[in-house]
């Protein structure tokens, strides 16, 4: 690994006759076979060509550079093949005669910087443009020429993990396939495991659109899946996000798990890919994850004991069910085991004449201070004290802690506040 | 002394006031804003004129929404105030409101004048004049404050 200080005006050509310079010293001329026509320099996918300036070519303070000798086949790196990889937004001159398309103007230089934005969990903690790298399936490595992409369908799938194909140029590599890996623009970066997460929903807001919820126009922001998607700016979703989870308001998709929804509601409208909740920060984070996974549980069929919380899961569909740590109880009513089937409880007033209920042990005592699952999902409720109205924050069913069934105006006016 | 309102919650109602005076709802008046913007909560008065054509002709209410510093996150809470109720069969004697926008279905793109719209159309569509079932057990034991409430929300429609 070489170290060079470089002004950012220097031409590829002149930074490769520096480099032959530092390579050739202390070789024999015979040695000196190589020059500038041989050596290819590789960032970001692409042999970089002579004309251009390191700042055309968008290379930035600590800039890690790939040098490779040309091979001898028609393929070479430096072969005027190039062309500029069709970015979304930026269209590129086909003609093969023209070299001046690798790096189309300063404004798209720009625009193409930060077209990608992710969140720098290692670092910054923060929303911050995305570096675009393609790193070699075969060995890891970032000496990797892709060839041209021209198709914008290619693109979308190379965003989403597909491969790129193209040719390796790292000593002993016959890598012929890409990845495209994302690494944070807003810190220096400390090596090649250096990465961070793609997050497509935050875009550039290019049309100057208001905030669905503080009415400000900001860039970046995240877009919902919605059609036309509604946006939000990244402060607003935030504190979005935060009350979602103080509030157990996620909705759920089926294959997407628990996930935040457009502000309007709009059916198709929502965040497709849950690591956008890395806005909330490294705790809430953490809560959310925690959330989305009892959510996950028990919507595949877990129970949580009512003794002891323990999570399981009993496929069979026995009013009665033990917990790992041999808790038995109803799963209905949420009580220790009790005689025969249950038969839910009946009104308190009943509840005192009846010997069933009574034998049963559904004392007032233990109906007024555990833990129950709800009738609409089975999510284990606590009633946090109040009244005996209580809604699932999970399901949304409201139900009378009692009867044990849908809240009604007859509950209402016999133990509202029992 | 209450803690200040945050900024962005102070601009979002002052941005809605604005659009509100500059595109009113029909029917809906503003009589009072906040004094300012620097109280932790902060009250909105509005007049709402029975519709021409609706059994609420001629009559006029006050309406009366109060935001604290996670709106608009969380719902405004928004009731009718004295001497005056609409008689309606999902407004209470004490001026509470059932409305799912302004409890479950709460979201943070709807608005004062969303609100608004939505209490004017459901005056409008209103046939006879009575008050909830549950009225006179509800007003007993209800809370001030209507987001206290765990709505059953009535049929919208009626
Ligand atoms: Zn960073
Ligand atoms: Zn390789
Ligand atoms: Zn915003
Ligand atoms: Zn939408
Ligand atoms: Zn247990
Ligand atoms: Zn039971
Ligand atoms: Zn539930
Ligand atoms: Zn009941």
């Amino acid at each position: 690994m070489l170290e060079m200080q470089i002004p950012p005006s220097t031409t590829v050509r002149q930074l490769k006759d520096q480099l032959l310079l530092s390579m050739n010293a202390g070789l024999t001329s015979q040695e000196k076979d190589l020059n500038t026509k041989n050596l290819a320099i590789i960032f970001a996918g692409k042999a970089l060509q002579d004309d251009h300036s390191l700042q055309e070519c968008l290379i930035r303070d600590a800039t890690i550079l790939h040098v490779a000798r040309s091979r001898e086949d028609s393929s070479t790196p430096t072969h005027d093949t190039q062309q500029e990889s069709l970015l979304p937004g930026v269209s590129t001159s086909k003609s093969d005669t023209e070299s001046d398309h690798l790096i189309v103007t300063r404004e798209q230089a720009a625009s193409l910087q930060c077209a990608f934005y992710g969140y720098c969990r290692e670092s910054c903690s923060d929303v911050t443009a995305v570096l675009l790298r393609f790193a070699c399936d075969k060995c890891g490595g970032f000496v990797f020429v892709v060839d041209p992409i021209t198709e914008l369908d290619t693109w979308e799938d190379i965003l989403d993990g597909g491969k790129v194909h193209g040719v390796c140029y790292k000593d002993d590599c016959d890598g012929t396939d890409a990845n495209l890996i994302f690494k944070c623009a807003a810190h220096q970066s400390r090596g090649q495991s250096d990465r961070m997460h793609y997050l497509r929903q935050i875009k550039l807001n290019l049309m100057d659109i208001a905030c669905t919820t503080c009415g400000d126009v900001k860039t970046p922001v995240i877009t919902f899946s919605c059609d036309p998607s509604h946006i939000m700016c990244l402060s607003c979703f935030q504190q979005y996000c935060a009350h979602l989870l103080a509030e157990r308001r996620f909705t759920w998709v089926a294959n997407l798990g628990s996930t935040a929804r457009c502000p309007f509601g709009c059916a198709d409208g929502l965040i497709v890919d849950p690591h956008h909740f890395y806005v909330l920060g490294r705790r809430l984070y953490e809560n959310y994850k925690d959330f989305a996974a009892e959510e996950c549980f028990l919507r595949s069929g877990g129970t949580y004991c009512s003794t002891c919380g323990a999570p399981f899961v009993d496929e069979s569909s026995n009013f009665f069910t033990t917990c790992p740590n041999g808790h038995r109880f109803c799963r209905k009513c949420g009580d220790i085991a009790h005689a025969g089937e249950c038969d839910a409880l009946p009104p308190p007033e009943q509840l005192a004449v009846s010997e069933k209920a009574r034998e049963n042990a559904h004392s007032r005592q233990t109906i007024l201070s555990t833990t129950k699952p709800c009738p609409g999902c089975a999510a284990p409720i606590e009633r946090n004290g109040g009244c005996m109205h209580v809604i699932c924050a999970r399901c949304k069913k409201e139900f009378c802690w009692i009867c044990q069934t849908d809240w009604g105006i007859d509950c209402m006016s016999r133990h509202w506040f029992a | 002394m209450a803690a200040p309102f945050p900024v962005s919650c102070a601009r979002r109602i002052q941005k809605e006031l604005t659009a509100l005076h500059a595109e009113p709802v029909p029917g809906v008046t503003l009589k009072s804003g906040p004094d300012t913007l620097a109280d932790k909560s902060t009250d909105i008065n509005m007049i709402i004129k029975g519709a021409e054509g609706t059994i609420y002709n001629g009559e006029e209410f006050n309406l009366r929404f109060r935001m604290n510093e996670r709106y608009p996150f969380e719902s405004p809470e928004v009731v009718f105030q004295p001497p005056n109720i609409p008689l309606h069969p999902h407004i209470y004697s004490n001026g509470h409101i059932c409305l799912s926008i302004l409890g479950n279905d709460w979201s943070p793109a709807l608005t004062i004048s969303a609100v608004c719209l939505s209490i004017v159309s459901m005056l409008s569509s209103c046939k006879e004049k009575k008050r909830p079932p549950d009225d006179q057990f509800y007003i007993r034991t209800a809370s001030m404050n209507p987001k206290a409430t765990r709505w059953m929300y009535h049929d919208d429609n009626v």
